[in-house]
């Protein structure tokens, strides 16, 4: 009970990778509700404070972009593509998969292009996208990214730049 | 050895007398509402499984916040948002890892709430950024799964530790 209170004062990213640690932790921390909300794999209650998944920022958002565009075109603040890397991201099992884009959870996406090189001339593509009534896991976009149903704007998540990302009560 | 006016007397685990103003017994929630219940305590109040110098440690961190105001549950998000620990507190959680887990568990059991908190935030500042091979050696945790176990929940999250 009181590792549970500790470990919800860590970062997601140690979080995630201290589920090494032992047998202990691991179980602990996957059967915590509260660790797995904190861990974006379970969606958070109604009306608390809107989170963006930080793991798409870094490391996830160049892999999700991989083969679409010409290297790196991420900007500064994402983390950059690191090609030798790329087989750990794409194995089945990785974990990201399952992780849902913010807290609470969106159930459709739009995406915002930026079209010209005046950053001002921004214009809101309504790709509206749902799969099936769930909500939306990384594993869903990684999806639509293959099948072009959803093109990543140049500059990062939408959210960034437009707010698209949004919830449908 | 009866309390006197707006003293009190904790005896610890190890049967140490330690008096202590009702105020600042009354950060402990446990406390509090033992002598709300009581009305009037008279007679020692036993801390079983707290020792001397762990109940002196409690005692101090709840003299020196005696006055802080009654922790809210509405903020409980913003509070395990930020590992800011005020420097009093994080002079004060300068001591041996035994101790402050030992500090920890006296103040879970005494439901202090403040002093859980820092006591927590302390720990986790101290595993932030670590990897699973150094938390282990920090904290002496012995790597109980099997290799394929160990390998499988690698695979799993291995994406992460690109930082």
């Amino acid at each position: 009970e009181i590792l549970e209170e500790i470990l919800l004062h860590l970062d997601p990213t140690t979080l995630l990778l201290s589920q090494r640690v032992s047998t202990n932790w691991h179980t602990l921390i996957q059967d915590s509700p509260r660790c797995q909300t904190a861990l974006f794999f379970k969606p958070s209650s109604p009306g608390s404070p809107r989170i963006l998944n930080p793991f798409i920022t870094s490391p996830l958002w160049p892999h999700l972009l991989r083969d679409r565009r010409p290297p790196p075109p991420t900007p500064k603040r994402y983390s950059q593509m690191k090609p030798e890397r790329t087989h750990i991201f794409m194995r089945p099992e990785a974990s990201w998969r399952e992780m849902l884009i913010q807290q609470p959870p969106a159930l459709c996406v739009g995406i915002v292009e930026t079209h010209f090189e005046n950053r001002m001339a921004v214009r809101l593509t309504e790709t509206v996208f749902q799969p099936g009534g769930e909500v939306i896991r990384l594993k869903h976009v990684e999806g639509a990214v293959e099948d072009g149903i959803l093109v990543p704007a140049k500059d990062g998540p939408a959210f960034w730049t437009g707010g698209s990302f949004r919830d449908e009560e | 050895m009866a309390a006197a006016g707006n003293l009190l007397t904790f005896v610890s685990a190890d049967n140490v007398h330690i008096e202590v103003e009702r105020d600042v017994a009354e950060r402990s929630l446990l406390i509090k509402n033992m002598l709300e219940d009581l009305g009037e305590a008279t007679e020692d109040i036993p801390i079983p499984n707290v020792n001397e110098p762990v109940l002196r440690k409690v005692i101090e961190w709840c003299r020196h916040h005696k006055n802080d105001p009654p922790a809210s549950t509405e903020d409980e998000d913003s509070r395990r948002k930020t590992t800011d620990i005020d420097e009093w507190d994080q002079k004060f959680t300068q001591v041996d890892q035994e101790m402050l887990f030992e500090i920890i568990l006296a103040a879970n059991y005494l439901d202090i709430k403040g002093l859980l908190d820092v006591g927590c935030k302390t720990v986790a500042n101290m595993i932030k950024g670590k990897s699973p091979e150094e938390i282990r050696k920090t904290f002496n945790i012995q790597n109980d799964f099997t290799p394929e176990e160990e390998d499988q929940i690698r695979r799993e999250n291995e994406w992460a530790e690109d930082r």
